[in-house]
């Protein structure tokens, strides 16, 4: 007996999540086997929070499931969390599967390296697939620092033979190869230190695993020329930072990275790099609602040859906020690509309707005329896609 | 002739010589009151408290908002209190949390954190006058009410609601304020404000905040009602408090951008 009685609290349970019906509605005929222009699915994501009397424990999970009906490769699941959270004074330690975002700025943000993409969940969502991790975080009044140790690595996902929104040829991710003996079980590391500068926001990352971002191998599959992803080893160090005046952000996001596999399967050393502001108009045309002016400038030092799309690239975008009951909220964006002369038009709107459901409809439409360009399979890939969430 | 010139002669010698005085002692008096509540409130260190955001329509309906406001008092002279919002309802909204540093003469910093993909956001400050998640409530409702954001001009001695009450007007210093002036009815027996008005850059009547059921918690005086009524829309807001808590033990780093993150 180490100490007085056991504490007789009962741990704090909450479940939670959401349900999704999804439609997307193709705006032009695709070729071969991508024969539907209406694609249905749904999705599952319940959540479970549990909370020691203390607070100093919580044990939290979030499933994800989709059900897609068109394309049996979007039919997927994944744990987008379950860890175990113990908190020591001012250091945390975590241990499972979560997810991490890093950066500052709109367009992409290059130095958030931990999680992969769900890439099959579409074009705009920031949805990332679990990572499993040890983390420790300690929080002091000079800053925070953060310690990641990646066991694992996942695989990007990619849209199926009869799904949209993606290359041509087609990518199978699950038919992943790992260059120089790594493998999905290589080791991962990673430091984020955010020292608290006054005047303006700070971040330094470092970064050792498997690169998020594969190139690509022809491979056969099922008789068609697809293509499978190749993963390499990478170190990279990034640096997100962010100055703020009362109505524009100022933001900067900056990487070099070693090792990444270009497209043509070369190891390059590079860097990359995304800045641009961001200004607020409160009180927009005497409304209630904000304007929200976005410019950024994405350059990537492998040009044509760069696995990332956005390798030479002004991205414009407004953003506004009704301030509403319902939360309305607008954003449109367009990349405009210096190499290839593409554009990529984005607009999403989401609003909340009652008290428990959500309503989102999304646009996007590409404009691709260089076929050396390595998303010109999605040129007649223009989409309206509407959500609608239940909330518990 | 000479009597009748005398009057506006003696009415000269006011303008040049007594009204100065005059308004600096009611800027003085006014002041003096503004920080009488202010001292009210020192000491009290921390707090958290349940809020009930109930907003009704012109038209009748209403709906909720659930959340915890956790506050950390500041007692620099160039900062204010340091405020952390977090949201359990609706639910997909929950556990989306707002947090303002305010300072006396610069912009606030405030950060938003979404959880669903987790990330903490900086804001930009400059709408002080936009509502507060669709509320009545502008945002500088909530994160403005340092003394030192405003002057002053005491109006008169009244009563309201049958209490004595001291009327000061106050005039916010930020120019991206929406009001061009408060109208701050505080109460004679505890200091606390009961009522205040709010008139927007047109000089017209825009808003009445009513503060009632004050009680005392370890010295420290809090309301459990607030009303906004927006006079232009029809509008109105309730806040109900509950679960008042004084002391919660909360640390700098606990109103760190970076502690927004630890909210899971």
């Amino acid at each position: 007996m180490l100490t007085g009685p056991i504490q007789a609290g009962d741990w704090d349970t909450q479940w939670q999540g959401n349900a999704q019906l999804q439609n997307r509605a193709f705006l032009h005929d695709a070729t071969g086997e991508q024969n539907d222009r209406l694609q249905y699915s749904y999705a599952l994501t319940p959540q479970l929070k549990a909370s020691a009397p203390s607070g100093d424990q919580v044990l939290s999970g979030k499933l994800f499931y989709r059900k897609d009906f068109t394309d049996s490769v979007r039919t997927h699941w994944d744990i987008r969390e379950l860890k175990f959270d113990q908190r020591l004074g001012d250091t945390v330690v975590t241990w499972g599967v979560d997810s991490v975002f890093w950066g500052k700025t709109e367009s992409q943000n290059l130095v958030d390296i931990i999680n992969q993409h769900d890439g099959v969940e579409g074009v705009f969502t920031d949805e990332k697939l679990g990572q499993p991790m040890v983390r420790v975080r300690h929080v002091a009044e000079a800053g925070v620092l953060e310690a990641y140790y990646l066991p694992y690595s996942r695989q990007a996902t990619y849209a199926g033979s009869h799904g949209r929104l993606r290359t041509m040829p087609g990518i199978d991710g699950d038919r992943a190869q790992y260059r120089e003996g790594a493998q999905q079980w290589y080791p991962g590391a990673a430091l984020r230190w955010e020292p608290d500068v006054p005047g303006f926001d700070l971040g330094l990352s470092m970064f050792h695993g498997l690169s998020r971002d594969p190139s690509f191998s022809p491979i056969d599959h099922n008789g068609e020329p697809w293509f499978a992803p190749v993963y390499g080893a990478i170190t990279q160090v990034g640096i997100d930072t962010q100055y703020v005046t009362e109505q524009t952000l100022y933001k900067l996001e900056a990487i070099y990275r070693q090792g990444q596999l270009d497209l043509t399967l070369a190891k390059r050393n590079y860097a990359a790099v995304t800045l641009g502001l961001e200004h607020t108009l409160g009180g927009f045309m005497q409304g209630r609602g904000d304007l929200g002016l976005i410019l950024e400038y994405n350059r990537d030092g492998m040009g044509r040859r760069s696995i990332n799309s956005l390798q030479d690239d002004v991205v414009l975008g407004i953003r506004y906020s009704l301030n509403d009951v319902a939360d309305t909220y607008l954003l449109a964006t367009v990349a405009l690509d210096r190499i290839y002369g593409s554009r990529l038009y984005k607009a999403e709107l989401t609003r909340r309707l009652g008290e428990s459901f959500k309503l989102s409809g999304e646009l996007f439409v590409p404009t691709l005329n260089d076929d050396q360009e390595f998303i010109y399979g999605y040129r007649r890939d223009a989409v309206a896609t509407t959500s609608i969430s239940y909330y518990w | 002739m000479l009597k009748q010139l005398f009057p506006f002669a003696l009415s000269i010698l006011f303008i040049n010589n007594i009204l100065p005085a005059v308004a600096a002692s009611a800027s003085e008096e006014g002041y003096a009151i503004a920080s009488a509540y202010d001292l009210s409130d020192a000491g009290f260190k921390d707090s958290r408290v349940k809020i009930e955001m109930v907003l009704h329509s012109a038209a009748g309906e209403s709906v909720s908002r659930h959340l915890v406001l956790n506050t950390l008092e500041k007692n620099d002279t160039d900062s204010g209190d340091n405020t952390l919002v977090v949201f359990s309802s609706p639910a997909d909204v929950r556990d989306t949390a707002l947090l303002n540093h305010p300072f006396i003469r610069k912009p606030d910093d405030q950060w938003l954190y979404l959880p669903s993909i987790k990330r903490v956001k900086r804001i930009s400050t400059s709408n002080k006058s936009g509502p507060f998640v669709g509320s009545e409530f502008a945002f500088e409702d909530f994160t403005s009410q340092e003394v030192g954001k405003y002057t002053y001009e005491y109006l008169r001695a009244g009563e309201f609601n049958g209490k004595p009450v001291e009327v000061v007007a106050r005039f916010p210093t930020d120019e991206n304020s929406g009001y061009s002036r408060q109208v701050v009815y505080f109460d004679v027996a505890h200091k606390q404000p009961l009522k205040i008005e709010f008139y927007d850059r047109k000089q017209s009547l825009l808003k009445t905040l009513t503060l009632t059921g004050y009680r005392q918690y370890n010295g420290v005086w809090r309301p459990d009602m607030q009303n906004m009524l927006n006079h232009q829309t029809g509008k109105s807001t309730d806040l109900l408090m509950s679960d008042y808590e004084f002391g919660v033990g909360f640390k700098n780093t606990d109103f760190d951008s970076s502690a927004l993150m630890r909210l899971h």
